[in-house]
């Protein structure tokens, strides 16, 4: 019901801060938004309100049983206590999100949100619709064995997903440094939706770009390297469902196709690119090859 | 009603906004390709891949050049306003054929299976449409 009423005040928020970029993006001349891509990308927000609903409920029953089993006893509920809850959950956020670049299983529900060759508010929506039968929510399960109750996940969850609304966008250049240093920001996240090998699998983090300095996986934004959006092999349609369930079908080809228990293993939790016949490109790969291609960019 | 209007707010929200960015950005199209262009969007998406011989359809919406390095093809159309890329290797494709002055070719790709690029006539084309067939037989 939390989330219900959120929603009320979220979206009205959303589609001002969508206006005002088209709005400055008609000003400086040249409109970053194709009408097709968003389209697909605003149905796969719808979407994923539905996969939302089915995690949230499920969430809700289990997490409040594993709650009953917090090794921890404090009051998370209390005002004073958000922002630790946000800290938690933004730690969560990273090791989910970092995850669902590095596991297969988890990039097919995960690949829908960076389809998109377009970086704008729009994208922001394009979420996925297959999260749920994923599981990628597992590692949030920390947050009620570390003494969270089930309603402060989900107003931090809630936080979560708004702060990181506003970052899709190019409207916004660099913020003063020490908002840099600290947080996930517009600079920091074109990063993560490039496909430009400097940039593939990088800042994961969700509002702190803390996590990212701090686990290695920090790249800041290059000004000779401008981002090119989307994924490494990019769709070709604005297909909504083709977009949902692509990387699904994919699997489900290449689990039929694996001709060892290791392949089949590698088609669920290997990086994605990742081919049993060694011909497959996976992030690491392509930085590998384009360091030994441009060995001076690469330093 | 108070639990209803949170439900519909997004999708009124969604066609509004779907509406004004269709007025806004309509129009927007690929550039047309010709032989740098084609070569720069391979060689910024493929690290791989160095474009050998290169053919731009007649249309300009889409080229295929051929690897110095290995059999596989480097595909560029247009989608949209952007120009992305494909790699045909052995196994990819499963069919090519020259059809009412079209290169169509039929890849095993879920995300986008089907192609049909404009064809610069017969002679120019016939040798391309030859190298994704050997790719499919392959």
């Amino acid at each position: 019901m939390e989330l219900l009423i959120i929603l009320q005040y979220v979206v009205p928020g959303f589609v001002v801060a969508i206006l005002a970029e088209l709005a400055w993006m008609k000003w400086r001349g040249g409109v970053s938004y194709e009408w097709r891509d968003s389209v697909a990308s605003l149905t796969m927000g719808l979407g994923n309100l539905v996969d939302g609903a089915m995690i949230a409920a499920l969430l809700y029953v289990l997490f409040a049983w594993l709650y009953g089993f917090r090794v921890v006893d404090w009051p998370a509920a209390a005002w004073w206590a958000f922002p630790i809850v946000l800290l938690v959950q933004d730690f969560c956020f990273y090791w989910s999100h970092r995850l669902s670049h590095e596991w297969r299983l988890w990039w097919a529900a995960h690949v829908t949100h960076h389809s998109s060759q377009h970086y704008n508010l729009s994208t922001a929506l394009r979420q996925p619709v297959t999260g749920f039968f994923a599981l990628s929510w597992a590692p949030y399960a920390l947050m009620p064995l570390v003494g969270i109750p089930v309603e402060a996940i989900a107003s931090a969850h809630a936080v979560s997903l708004a702060y990181q609304f506003w970052i899709h966008t190019e409207a916004i250049g660099r913020l003063p440094a020490w908002f840099e240093a600290v947080f996930n920001t517009p600079s920091h996240h074109r990063v993560h939706h490039a496909t430009n090998p400097r940039y593939l699998d990088r800042n994961y983090a969700g509002t702190l770009i803390i996590w990212d300095r701090l686990f290695g996986t920090f790249q800041a934004e290059v000004a000779s390297d401008p981002p090119r959006y989307g994924i490494v092999k990019n769709l070709g349609t604005f297909n909504p469902v083709v977009i949902g369930v692509h990387e699904w079908v994919s699997i489900f080809r290449d689990l039929r196709a694996a001709r060892t228990w290791r392949g089949r293993l590698m088609c669920l939790f290997g990086p994605p690119g990742w081919r049993e016949d060694g011909h497959g490109s996976t992030s690491e790969t392509i930085r590998d090859d384009w360091r030994r291609r441009l060995p001076q960019a690469a330093e | 009603m108070d639990s209803v209007v949170p439900l519909i707010l997004p999708v009124v929200a969604a066609v509004a906004l779907m509406a004004t960015i269709y007025f806004v950005s309509r129009g927007a199209r690929a550039p047309a390709l010709d032989e740098i262009l084609a070569r720069r969007r391979l060689y910024e998406d493929w690290q791989d891949f160095e474009a050998g011989e290169v053919w731009i359809s007649a249309d300009r919406r889409a080229a295929l050049a051929t690897d110095r390095g290995s059999n596989r093809l480097g595909l560029v159309y247009a989608f949209g306003d952007k120009l992305p890329s494909r790699l045909l290797g052995p196994g990819d494709i499963l069919s090519a054929r020259l059809d009412g002055g079209r290169l169509v070719i039929e890849t095993k790709d879920f995300g986008r299976h089907h192609f049909a690029l404009v064809s610069t006539g017969e002679a120019a084309t016939r040798p391309w449409a030859e190298r994704l067939s050997r790719l499919a037989a392959a």
